[in-house]
C-alpha cells in the first residue's frame, strides 16, 4: 500500500477543483477508502438513520402505525414535561447526584494511580491493581444485592454497628450509597487510564529533578500531575458531556417508592413513563431535552478546559 | 396449477419441519389449516412437564377433533410483555394472540381493533361461533363486559365460574394466620381492626419461634403488589381502597377520602409498634415465602393454592395455618374486598390477528373450546386417561393424575392432560378448581370463611374507556400515582408526619383528580346501561 505521506497529491494547490481532488486521492488511496467504508456504513446505518427515530417527541406514537405514521402533535410532549408535577424534583435529583459523583467519583481513580505509582514493591502494586479493579467485572445487579444483604436492617453492617437502619428506606442515605459503591466498583478500572498516561511521562525528568533534590512529593506535584493534566482534562470533558445521563439500571436496583425524593432521576422517570406507561413520545421528549442539555454542557466543559489548560477535545 | 399446487406442500412439509424441530409438536397433517397461536407459557404447572402446549393432551385430541393444526409459541418466561410489545411493534403477528387485551394494551381494544392489530369479532362470533354465541346469549352480562364502548367484541374470552350460583371457590386469596400460635396464646381469629391488633401484639410479645428466630407480627408485600396485605387492610374501612372503587354506584378515589388518614394512622401506629415487617417496600415475594416457611411471621395474605397450600404442605402439618376473614372497623359490619379478580370476564381472551389467513379454521378451533365436549377436554382432559363419570354422571380424575407415577404434584400432573392453568381461552369448571384448590382440609375452610365477604366495592376490570378518555385519564394519573405511592410509603414508615395529610389530599385534587374520577364514572355508567341493555 502507498504511504499517504508520500503521496503529492495531497499537496496540490487548492485552486484545483475539488472533485478532481477527491478524484485524484481516490486513485492513490483507494484501498485506505475501501477499508473505511464498513466504519462509515456502521455510523450511517447504526447511528445516523436511527436519529430519525427522535421525530415520535413531537408525534403521538403509537406502535402499529408505527414512527412515520404517528400524527404531529408539536410541542405538546416537552410542555407537558416542562409543567409536570416532578420536572424541578428530577432536574434536581439528577444534576445533584451527577455532580457529587463527579466530585467524589472523579478525583478518586486519580488519586488510586498516583498512590499506586508510587509504590515501589511490584507484587504489592499488581495485587492491588488486581484486587480495585475486579469489582469492575461485577454486574451492577450483583453489586446491589450484595448492598441491600449487607445493609438490611437486621444485616452485616447494622450488626457490627450495633444499629438498626434502613438504609434503603431512608433519602438521605441514597446519594452516599450509590456514590459509594460506584467508587468501590469502578476506582481500579479508572485508573488505568491515568496509570498509562504516568508511565508515558520522561523518565529523564524525574531523574533531573532528583539530581535537584526533589522529594516525592515535589515531583508529584511538578512532574507526574502535569505530566497527565491533557488526559485529566479530556476525562473530565467527557465526564461532564454526560453529567444529564445518570444511568436507569442502578437507581431502579436500589430505589423504591419511599426514597423518591432523592432517588428518583430522569431516566427512572423516562423508564416508568416509557416502558411501564408505554408513553414512548413522551419519553422520547424527555430524553432529547437530555440530550441538548448534556451537548451544551459538553460544549462548555470544553471552551471553559482551552481556556484554562489550553487543551481540549477539539 | 400442479406445479403451484407442489410448491405449497413443499413449503408446508418445510414449515412443518421446522416447526417440529422446534417445538417438538404433533405432527401435522398435510392438507390440514395450520395456525400459529401467541401464548404465554405457564411457569409454575406447565413447563415443568413441556415446553410447549402442542404436548398437553387436550390439545393433541382437540386437533383431531377440529382437524386443525395449531402451532404454539411461547414468550420468554418473564419477558412476556416486552415479548409482546416487540410483536406489536414489528408487524408480523402470528394468526392468534392470546392476551389481557382489556387491560394491557395501551389505549384499550377499541385501539387494538382500530389499529389493525386484531379483529372486530362482533359479527364473526355471531355468524361461525354457535358455541360460544350460544354460551352469550344465556349469559348476556358476560357478553356486555365483553363489548367494547364501540359495541364491539375483540376476543374469545377467558370465562371463570363466578356466573355460576354454586360456585364452589369465589375469593382466592384472602388473610392467613398460624393457627397453632393462636391457640397456643389462648385467642380467637381475629374480625376486627382493634382484634387485629391485639393477636398481632400478641405474636410481637411471644417474641422467638421454636428455633429461636425473631418473630415478625405479619409480613406485607410492597404496596402496588395486589397481595399486599398492609394495601388490603385499607378495605376494612366500609370498602375503602388504595386507587378507585365503586361505593353504591359512585366512584370515589380512596387515597383522598377522610377515612384513610384513620387507615393510614393504624397502619403507621403498628409500623412503628414493630408489628409489620419493615422492609415491606423492598421485600420480594421469595422473601416473604421463607419467613413464613420458616415460622417467622404469624400473619400474612396470599393465594388459596399456589400460597397457603404450599405452605401446609411445607409444615406437613394442616392445623397449622387457617384461614382468617377479611377484617372489618366496626363489629358485625360485613367484610369487604375489592382487588379480587372474581369476575367471570376480565379482559383476558384470545383475540384473531389480522394477519390471519384462515378465520374459519380459527373459530372453528376456539369455538370448540367453548362447547361441551370441548369444555370437558380442556377441564378434565380425555375420558378414561385423565377423569372417569361416577354413576351420576359426575367427572372424577383417575388415579394416574391424583398421584403421578412420577411424583408430581396434582396441578403439575394435570398440565400433562389439561389445561390447567388460566392462559388459553377456557371456559374454567370450578369442580376442577375447587380439587385443586383444597388439598387440605384447612383450604376448604378457609374458602368458607373467604366467601362471606363483599366483593361488589370494586371498580371493575371490564370497564373500557376512549381512546382520548384513556389519554386524558393517563396524563392526569400519571402523576398522581407516583406521588400517592411515594407519599403512602412514607406515611407509613413514618418518613413523613401525618399531619402532612391534609396537603397530601389537596395536591391530589389540584393534580385534577376530580376530573380522572369523571371520567371513571361516566366509563362505569356506560358499562352498567350495556348490562342493562343486554339483560
Amino acid at each position: 500500500m502507498r504511504n499517504p505521506k508520500n503521496n503529492k497529491s495531497r499537496y496540490q494547490p487548492p485552486s484545483v477543483p475539488f472533485r478532481v481532488r477527491v478524484q485524484k486521492d481516490w486513485k492513490h488511496n483507494k484501498q485506505v477508502y475501501l477499508m473505511l467504508i464498513p466504519v462509515v456504513a456502521y455510523f450511517i446505518i447504526f447511528h445516523y438513520i436511527p436519529m430519525a427515530g427522535v421525530q415520535i417527541a413531537f408525534k403521538n406514537f403509537s406502535i402499529s402505525k408505527g414512527i412515520w405514521g404517528s400524527p404531529w402533535v408539536g410541542l405538546k410532549h416537552f410542555r407537558s414535561y416542562f409543567n409536570s408535577y416532578y420536572f424541578g424534583r428530577l432536574i434536581k435529583n439528577t444534576t445533584l447526584l451527577s455532580a457529587l459523583n463527579i466530585l467524589f467519583g472523579f478525583p478518586a481513580p486519580i488519586i488510586l494511580a498516583l498512590m499506586i505509582n508510587e509504590v515501589r514493591n511490584n507484587k504489592f502494586k499488581r495485587t492491588v491493581q488486581t484486587v480495585t479493579y475486579l469489582p469492575h467485572f461485577i454486574s451492577i445487579v450483583i453489586v446491589c444485592a450484595l448492598m441491600r444483604t449487607f445493609l438490611s436492617p437486621r444485616g452485616l453492617i447494622n450488626q457490627l454497628m450495633g444499629t438498626g437502619i434502613d438504609f434503603f428506606n431512608k433519602e438521605e442515605w441514597f446519594r452516599p450509597l450509590y456514590i459509594l459503591s460506584g467508587i468501590w466498583q469502578e476506582i481500579g478500572w479508572g485508573s488505568i487510564v491515568y496509570l498509562s498516561a504516568i508511565t508515558s511521562i520522561d523518565e529523564s525528568l524525574y531523574e533531573a529533578a532528583e539530581v535537584d533534590g526533589a522529594g516525592r512529593f515535589t515531583k508529584l506535584r511538578y512532574i507526574t500531575l502535569p505530566g497527565i493534566a491533557t488526559t485529566i482534562s479530556v476525562m473530565f470533558i467527557l465526564r461532564v458531556g454526560r453529567m444529564m445521563t445518570v444511568g436507569a439500571d442502578k437507581v431502579l436496583l436500589m430505589y423504591n417508592e419511599s426514597i423518591y425524593s432523592t432517588a428518583d432521576i430522569i431516566s427512572t422517570f423516562v423508564y416508568r413513563k416509557g416502558l411501564l406507561e408505554m408513553n414512548y413520545s413522551y419519553s422520547a421528549a424527555v430524553d432529547l431535552v437530555n440530550s441538548v442539555v448534556n451537548c451544551v454542557l459538553l460544549l462548555g466543559a470544553n471552551k471553559l478546559s482551552k481556556k484554562i489548560s489550553g487543551s481540549g477535545l477539539w | 396449477m400442479n406445479q403451484n399446487m407442489k410448491r405449497v406442500a413443499c413449503a408446508a412439509a418445510a414449515v412443518s419441519m421446522v416447526a417440529a424441530s422446534f417445538g417438538g409438536t404433533t405432527v401435522f397433517a398435510d392438507d390440514a389449516p395450520e395456525l400459529t397461536y401467541w401464548i404465554k407459557m405457564d411457569a409454575t404447572k406447565i413447563s415443568p412437564t413441556t415446553d410447549n402446549f402442542g404436548n398437553i393432551l387436550c390439545y393433541k385430541e382437540m386437533a383431531d377433533i377440529t382437524g386443525v393444526n395449531v402451532e404454539f409459541i411461547h414468550p420468554p418466561a418473564g419477558q412476556e410483555s416486552d415479548a409482546f410489545n416487540l410483536m406489536i411493534a414489528g408487524g408480523e403477528y402470528p394468526d392468534l394472540i392470546h392476551w389481557d387485551w382489556g387491560n394491557s394494551f395501551a389505549g384499550g381494544p377499541d385501539k387494538a381493533i382500530d389499529e389493525g392489530i386484531i379483529l372486530d369479532l362482533t359479527d364473526i362470533i355471531a355468524e361461525s361461533c354457535p358455541n360460544l354465541t350460544a354460551f352469550l346469549d344465556e349469559h348476556p352480562d358476560i357478553k356486555a363486559t365483553m363489548t367494547t364502548d364501540n359495541g364491539r367484541i375483540y376476543c374469545f374470552p377467558n370465562i371463570y365460574p363466578y356466573y355460576e350460583e354454586d360456585t364452589l371457590i369465589v375469593a382466592n386469596r384472602g388473610y392467613q394466620m398460624r393457627s397453632d400460635w393462636l391457640k397456643e396464646l389462648g385467642l380467637e381469629a381475629p374480625e376486627t381492626i382493634e382484634d387485629w391488633h391485639t393477636v398481632l401484639t400478641a405474636f410481637k410479645e411471644k417474641g422467638e419461634n421454636e428455633s429461636g428466630g425473631e418473630i415478625i407480627p405479619m409480613v406485607s408485600q410492597k404496596l402496588s403488589s395486589k397481595t399486599s396485605m398492609i394495601r388490603t387492610f385499607a378495605n376494612a374501612w366500609g370498602g375503602l381502597d388504595y386507587d378507585f372503587y365503586v361505593d353504591n354506584g359512585e366512584v370515589k378515589y380512596g387515597p383522598i377520602q377522610d377515612e384513610f388518614l384513620d387507615y393510614l394512622t393504624t397502619m403507621n401506629q403498628w409500623y412503628e409498634e414493630g408489628l409489620i415487617n419493615p422492609d415491606f417496600s423492598t421485600i420480594d415475594p421469595k422473601e416473604v415465602n421463607s419467613l413464613i416457611t420458616e415460622s417467622r411471621t404469624g400473619a400474612w395474605f396470599y393465594g388459596l393454592g399456589a400460597g397457603m397450600g404450599v405452605y401446609i404442605t411445607a409444615f406437613g402439618d394442616e392445623t397449622k395455618i387457617e384461614g382468617v376473614p377479611f377484617p372489618v372497623v366496626n363489629e358485625g359490619d360485613t367484610p369487604k374486598y375489592t382487588i379480587l379478580d372474581n369476575y367471570p370476564f376480565v379482559g383476558l381472551g384470545t383475540a384473531i390477528s389480522t394477519r390471519c389467513e384462515d378465520v374459519e379454521a380459527a373459530c372453528k378451533w376456539l369455538d370448540y373450546h367453548y362447547s361441551e365436549e370441548g369444555r370437558m377436554l380442556m377441564n378434565w382432559g380425555v375420558q378414561g386417561v385423565s377423569y372417569d363419570l361416577d354413576e351420576n354422571g359426575e367427572p372424577y380424575f383417575l388415579d394416574v393424575v391424583k398421584n403421578d407415577p412420577d411424583g408430581l404434584s396434582m396441578d403439575v400432573a394435570l398440565g400433562k392432560y389439561t389445561m390447567v392453568s388460566q392462559l388459553d381461552a377456557i371456559l374454567k369448571d370450578h369442580r376442577v378448581e375447587a380439587i385443586r384448590m383444597w388439598t387440605y382440609d384447612a383450604q376448604k375452610k378457609a374458602s368458607e370463611v373467604w366467601n362471606q365477604t363483599d366483593f361488589t366495592f370494586r371498580y371493575p376490570p371490564t370497564v373500557t374507556l376512549t381512546e382520548d378518555e384513556a389519554q386524558e385519564y393517563a396524563e392526569i394519573m400519571s402523576d398522581i400515582e407516583t406521588f400517592r405511592d411515594e407519599k403512602i410509603v412514607r406515611f407509613i414508615i413514618g418518613s413523613e408526619d401525618l399531619e402532612g395529610f391534609e396537603d397530601f389530599v389537596s395536591t391530589i385534587e389540584k393534580m385534577n383528580i376530580e376530573r380522572a374520577i369523571e371520567i371513571k364514572q361516566e366509563a362505569y355508567d356506560r358499562l352498567q346501561e350495556r348490562i342493562a341493555e343486554m339483560e
